[in-house]
């Protein structure tokens, strides 16, 4: 069945208030039929340093959290299926959930993770599909987003220099100070190293976009083309 | 049908059904003791041949307190039986499937591997269990209060069929209950379409012109004061009771089936 080969967790955490964890827990079992259910679902609980014995109305937003994670994966699902799931949770869980995660991953699971943490993202997953307006705009791998971006490079000067008159249509150029500039290439990077070529450089340093620059690039570009 | 589904249910309404129960056990052993004084009083005879025939007759107070069955027709079955019935039943039907649907947490239940009329079919069940846990406990409270203050003396026929329609009534509108629920979870329908189904009665009963009005109401087969003297439903009123909630249950599971939800 589907179902036990699927484990979903909800962006809203709508849990049976009058239960306390463990009887929730407890049930979701029963309704599996899960063999392997409350060997994982133990494993969980310790991971997340969760104690399901409360009434589940008086759990706290981060407790009720850790109880949905281990509740919607206990019978220890090939696919999971994520939405937000470090809302609520405090930075420790967040790195206990991202650890996680990984070990899962390697383990040989399929796993769908919906955030709007760019870190998160960075951390856990291969691939990327960013959606927009309800429609994925776009699918590909971490790594080859971040290439197919602008890249970004700090140039140091051995003397003061005017750095300025690099600026072109494909080089932006953001001087530092009289010595160091941010240039922005735009075009293919032999052309910055052309430019460079008769200048005292003292180094050159890639700087890495992270996912949000290269996310919000995308967004942009493509706002640009629909306009 | 999976039972844990059926389990489930009943571990939701379970503590009500106990509160339910116990408030009827108190209520019938009270009455059973009070009995006694209240049959040899002849000021309760006199009060009684005073009033109004109709109002009488809403009241369910139609037999005479000579027979301690009698008696409980008319002070417990006519009217309160019924309305904790109704009550039990809508606001449990509520609880059941409305409230899991209206706060979201259904999703959960429904994430597991059981079809979406495999879990409402295990509430409807789950309601009729509590339903008959209340029926027996009915059942015990009058044997008990009739043992214990009134010599042992029962008419058991009327009792038994006393409880048995009552229960009938109480399938029917799990049954319909449920399949308003499943298509709007809110009590708002259920509870309509029930009181509706008592003021008709209601009407019917206090004017014979429009006696037409109990016979469509489904309390119209609730007669106590009848029931307790001996008369009791056809087999096909029983059958029909039985199959109209049987065709309400595949209702609700055919439009719980079709209706938008998170899994």
């Amino acid at each position: 069945m589907l179902h036990q080969l699927v484990g979903y967790l909800p962006g809203e955490v709508a849990l049976p208030d009058n239960m306390t964890g463990s009887q929730f827990l407890g049930w979701m079992r029963r309704l599996r039929a899960s063999a392997n259910g409350g060997l994982y679902a133990g494993r969980l609980l310790d991971r997340f340093d969760l104690n399901p014995e409360a009434v589940i109305a008086t759990m706290s937003k981060g407790t009720r959290q850790k109880l949905a994670l281990v509740a919607a994966f206990a019978h220890d699902p090939a696919v999971m299926i994520l939405d937000e799931p470090t809302s609520g949770l405090d930075p420790v869980m967040q790195q206990t959930f991202i650890q996680w995660i990984r070990e899962e991953n390697l383990r040989g699971k399929t796993i769908f993770l919906s955030t709007h943490q760019f870190t998160e993202v960075e951390r856990t997953c291969h691939r990327v599909g960013i959606l927009k307006q309800g429609s994925l705009s776009l699918v590909d791998s971490i790594d080859h987003l971040r290439r197919k971006s602008r890249q970004v490079f700090e140039v140091s000067l051995g003397e003061s220099r005017d750095l300025g008159f690099l600026a072109d249509p494909d080089l932006d150029v953001a001087l530092v100070n009289n010595r160091t500039a941010t240039i922005t290439v735009n075009g293919p990077v032999i052309h910055l190293i052309q430019k460079l070529s008769s200048l005292p450089v003292v180094s050159i340093r890639e700087i890495t976009q992270d996912l949000e620059e290269v996310f919000m690039e995308i967004y942009q570009h493509d706002e640009e083309e629909t306009e | 049908m999976k039972a844990s589904v059926i389990a489930l249910g009943w571990h939701t309404i379970k503590k009500a059904t106990y509160g339910y129960s116990a408030g009827i056990a108190v209520y019938i052993l009270f009455l059973a003791w009070v009995y006694p004084s209240i049959s040899t009083n002849p000021a309760v005879t006199r009060l009684l041949s005073s009033l109004p025939p109709a109002l009488l007759k809403l009241a369910g107070i139609s037999s005479n307190f000579s027979t301690y069955t009698g008696y409980l027709s008319s002070e417990f079955y006519s009217v309160i039986d019924i309305w904790i019935i109704m009550w039990f039943v809508t606001m449990e039907a509520m609880v059941l499937v409305g409230t899991p649907r209206q706060n979201h947490s259904l999703q959960w239940w429904l994430s597991s591997p059981i079809s979406r009329s495999t879990w409402i079919l295990g509430q409807f069940l789950a309601l009729v269990l509590g339903l008959a846990f209340l029926t027996g406990v009915t059942m015990a409270s009058e044997i008990l209060g009739a043992w214990w203050f009134n010599g042992g003396h029962l008419y058991w026929p009327g009792m038994i069929w006393l409880n048995v329609v009552a229960l009938l009534i109480g399938l029917l509108i799990t049954g319909y209950s449920m399949a308003f629920l499943a298509w709007v979870p809110k009590v708002t329908w259920p509870l309509t379409i029930t009181l509706i189904f008592y003021a008709m009665n209601v009407i019917g009963s206090m004017a014979p012109h429009l006696s037409v009005l109990s016979n469509l109401s489904l309390f119209g087969v609730y007669q106590p004061s009848l029931i307790a003297a001996g008369a009791v439903p056809t087999l096909a009123t029983i059958l029909a009771f039985i199959f109209g909630a049987a065709i309400l249950a595949w209702l609700a599971s055919v439009v719980f089936s079709r209706q938008d939800l998170a899994l």
